[in-house]
Parts: structure tokens; sequence; C-alpha cells
């Protein structure tokens, strides 16, 4: 199992669509996989196999959509068991989840739910941060998500809020950039004053995706290649943060993974543009 | 909206977004919020409240994916959408939603002229359950031949094995998932099927079984001792002679399905 002694800079998402396709161990152009936890947690089965086919030869990270770290009822205690099994199999280099609530724990939603900015939601994320740093025995990094409504008068910007979260937990920032967009859109922001506020030191990962355009307003859905404009905000926020392991994100029609590929050495020749290129040979022959 | 707490905001949004609730604004979440790009609230409050509909649905049919081939799209997803308003999931891994999905049909008996529905989506359950099961440490195949016959037997099985008998061949009708059909399952349905499932070497089969022999599997898997076993399944099946009970135990050790025996002197 490999363990990256340097940041490794570009990555995928693994997805079971390209499950055939990386189990011949092609030599492919990317340095790192992000797994969605959920997919390994409770699984005996061949995504687990699948995954440590990949960390035999890539680092890893592991990505969850059901942590609730927003949770006013706390964290399952169920969750941070499997989870904590899981990082202990894999060994991953990053683990990260999503700064917002799922559902309640009698009736999960199973989606990434907005939250007012207040002082009691900050409270409650501050308990459950160190209740799973604690469990998991590491720093977790949470990821700003889509919104499609907001709560007017609350006392902090969502940009001034997750400054909070990282700075009063210890906790790292996992920036994903296509939703700072969508959010600045559905939200009538400047995206730049958002990606200007965050301090470097509280970034600890990057995600790219795409969004669906609905007409009233612009929705996460990872189904397309990144817009334009999210790509003009990366290159501006990398320029300042060249130590960050940068991550695409493909959910839905979901294409053949040279074509996702494709999309990560965007990224690369974004990245090699301020910083001098990045290694893109496969880390099963450079780690 | 600093008087009110998270916990309490939570549960108005729960409220306004469950799939148990029709989807128009509660006054008291709607006047709490602004709906995001050019959406009015109760709109930005659908794109939540569809999500969940559409998530839950999408791992149904993940599951119950020959229940979706019989049904067609139209009935499957006004059974989905029944179950997920009536069985708010309260598991973290949306993949382990629909447990309860083949009680459900049973109940709902939504076409008199396909009563292997449940049976189906039972199966559809088992077969995911043991996709994900780790497989079980076998006994080896010799320790048959040290096996003493005046000792008192007990098999016991590996949790990667599954007994399942139903009166309608779902089998039969799970292996022709995504074929086309004109509305009819292309298969006589009309007839009871036992099987044995079990993961061997990280990969699941099934193995079909007679009557007799899924009499003799149950009541070992029930803790009966091999001899009890054998005397019900001959009372009740006397043409299974000694050469199918020998051909049953060869299978018994030749799938890995014993993780243990029990032998009492």
């Amino acid at each position: 199992m490999n363990t990256p002694t340097q940041t490794p800079h570009i990555g995928v998402g693994l997805r079971p669509t390209h499950y055939p396709f990386l189990e011949e161990k092609p030599k492919v152009r990317v340095q790192w996989f992000e797994a969605i936890s959920e997919n390994y947690m409770d699984s005996e089965g061949r995504p687990l196999d699948m995954l440590e086919l990949i960390r035999a030869d890539y680092p890893v990270a592991l990505h969850g959509v059901s942590l609730s770290i927003v949770s006013a009822e706390g964290l399952r205690s169920d969750y941070l068991a499997k989870l904590r099994t899981l990082i202990d199999r894999i060994n991953p280099f990053i683990v990260s989840d999503h700064l917002c609530w799922t559902g309640q724990h009698h009736a999960n939603l199973h989606d990434l739910l907005p939250f007012p900015f207040t002082d009691d939601a900050l409270r409650v994320i501050q308990e459950n941060v160190d209740r799973a740093q604690t469990t998991l025995g590491r720093q977790i990094l949470l990821e700003n998500v889509s919104t499609y409504l907001s709560f007017p008068g609350t006392p902090y910007t969502e940009w001034e809020f997750l400054i909070q979260v990282a700075k009063t937990t210890g906790c790292k920032l996992l920036c994903d950039v296509n939703n700072l967009y969508v959010n600045s859109q559905n939200h009538h922001f400047d995206p730049l004053t958002f990606v200007d506020a965050i301090p470097t030191e509280l970034i600890g990962q990057i995600h790219l995706g795409g969004y669906s355009d609905m007409g009233t307003y612009l929705f996460d859905t990872h189904s397309k290649p990144v817009y334009p404009q999210v790509w003009e905000l990366f290159s501006h926020l990398i320029a300042r943060v060249p130590d960050v392991p940068v991550l695409i994100e493909w959910d839905d029609d979901i294409p053949e993974f040279p074509r996702l590929e494709e999309e990560a050495l965007k990224a690369a020749t974004i990245w090699d543009s301020h910083h001098g290129p990045v290694d893109t040979k496969a880390l099963s022959t450079s780690v | 909206m600093d008087q009110l707490t998270l916990k309490h905001f939570q549960h108005l949004f729960s409220q306004a977004t469950q799939p148990s609730v029709e989807p128009e604004t509660s006054p008291t979440i709607g006047d709490l919020l602004l709906p995001g790009g050019t959406l009015t609230t109760p709109g930005a409050l659908n794109v939540y409240a569809d999500g969940v509909v559409a998530r839950l649905t999408e791992a149904l049919g993940e599951t119950f994916e020959a229940i979706w081939w019989v049904c067609g799209d139209d009935d499957f997803f006004q059974f989905a959408k029944y179950y997920i308003q009536t069985h708010p999931s309260s598991t973290y891994n949306l993949s382990n939603y629909g447990e309860e999905f083949p009680d459900v049909l049973d109940r709902m008996a939504p076409f008199p002229d396909l009563p292997f529905l449940g049976d189906l989506a039972r199966y559809e359950w088992l077969f995911k359950f043991l996709f994900h099961t780790k497989p079980h440490e076998s006994v080896s195949p010799d320790s048959l031949q040290s096996l003493s016959e005046d000792a008192t037997i007990r098999f016991h099985f590996g949790s990667a094995m599954r007994l399942f008998t139903s009166p309608y061949a779902v089998y039969d009708l799970w292996k022709l998932r995504g074929t086309e059909h004109d509305g009819k399952p292309p298969t006589e349905w009309d007839h009871s099927q036992s099987l044995v499932l079990y993961k061997k070497d990280k990969q699941i089969f099934i193995r079909e079984v007679s009557d007799a022999e899924y009499g003799i599997l149950l009541a070992l898997q029930q803790n009966a001792t091999l001899e009890g076993a054998l005397t019900s399944a001959v009372d009740a099946h006397p043409s299974f002679d000694q050469q199918r009970i020998a051909d049953l135990f060869q299978m018994m050790f030749h799938t890995g399905i014993i993780h243990h025996i029990e032998i009492e002197p």
C-alpha cells in the first residue's frame, strides 16, 4: 500500500462504472482517487475488493455523504464506527464529508441540506467535529455545499461561517469551486469575495465538477464538464494554494475514464501554469 | 432566525420536505428562508423534496431491479412512491433502504395475476445482502471422511449462505430481468422453487435444490442433528434414497457452505 510522500495533485472520483476499466490496471494519468465512503463501509463485496485494488497502487481519499456533521441530534455511533473500520483498512490520505445535515435519524432525507449560519449551528458543529475527529483519530475536511435557498438575517455569510468552523474545530476545508460558483449565482454574491476570503492554510482539498442550469437556478448535478467560469475561479484559487490535492467529480452521465481523465488534465494544465509541471505519471510507478 | 434553535429548524425543514407531506410550503419554514435563483419559496423547498423521492426511488430500483422489470416504469414508480411516503429511511446508507419493500408488496398485492412480487423482492433483498457479505471460512471436504457414524453430528452453515423457498419460480424470473417482455413475465413462474445461495471465492452462487434437499438443509440450519434431519426428510419424501443423500452431502462440502461441524460422542 502506497503512502504519498508528497501532495498528490490531480485525482478523480472512483466510480463503479469505471471498475472494469481500472481492474485491468491501465496506465492512467491521474495521481489519486477519491472513494465515496458509504459505498464501501457496509460491503465485503466487489466494491471493497476494487477499492483495495486501487489502494494498492494509488493514494485514496475517503469522501462521505452521510456524516451529517450539522445534525442537532448528534452523530450516529454506528456510522462513526463503520467509517473508522474503513479508515483503518484503507489508510486514506484524506477523510472528508460535507458541511451540512442529511435529515433526522428516524427520517434520513439522504441529501446535503442547508441550514442557517447561526451561533447555535456553530456550537453544534463544534461538538460534532470534536466527536468525529476523536473517534476517527484524525483530522477531517468539510466541504461547502450547493444550496437552493438561504436564510436572511443570520450573523455570518457562508464563507465567514466556514472560516469559523475550521478555526474553532481544527478541521480543514474542502473547497468545492463548483458549489461556490453555484451558490454565488443562486444567492447573488461575487464568487471572488468567497474565494479570496478563505485563508489558504485552511484549505485541504479542492473539488471541481459540473452543474446543470435549470433555468430558475443552478443545480449541483456533477453531470457535466467543468464550466469556464468555474475553471477561472479555480485558476484564481490554485494560484494561492499550490500544495492542495484537486479532484474532478463526475457522478451522473459519467463518461468513459479517458474523458474523465482529460478533464482532470485540464486542471493539471492550469496548475502547471501557476506552479510548473505536475508529475502526471501514474503513481503505480512513481510513489 | 437567531431565536430559532438548529434542532427546531431541522424539525420544521424535515416536515416541509419529507415525502409524506404534500409539497406545499409550511408557513413557518417558508417565512424563514429566501429562495435561490428566481425560484419561489415552494419551488426552492421542492428542489429538496423532489430530490429525496428521486434518491430513494433510485435506491429501490437498484435493489429491486427484477420487480421494476416485471412491473414496468409507471407501476414501479407508484409502488416506490407509496413505500417512500410510508417508510421514512432510518439508515445512513442509501443502498440499505427498502428492507420492508417485499412485505409492502405482499400487503398491497397490486396485481392479482402476479402473486410472486413479494417473494421476488424478498429474493432480491437476500441477493443484495449476500453481495455485501463477507465470505465465511469453510470446513475442508476431508473432514467428511473422519465423521463417525455413531456420533451425534450437527452442521453449522456459514454466514454467507442462505436458504430460500417460494411457491413461485422467482429465480427463473430474476434471471430474465432486463429482457424485453410485453407486460407478461416471459416464463412459467407458477411452480415452487427452493434455492441455496452462497458465496465462494468472492462470487455468489445460486443452486436449485429439491423439496427434500431443502427440508434437510433447513432442518440442519435449525440445529437438528444429522440423523434427525435425514429421518424427517425420508419420512416426508420416501423416494429420497441413499444415493441422493450422498449427493447432497457431496454438494454441501463441495460448495463450502459448512462453517463447522459439531460432534458429540
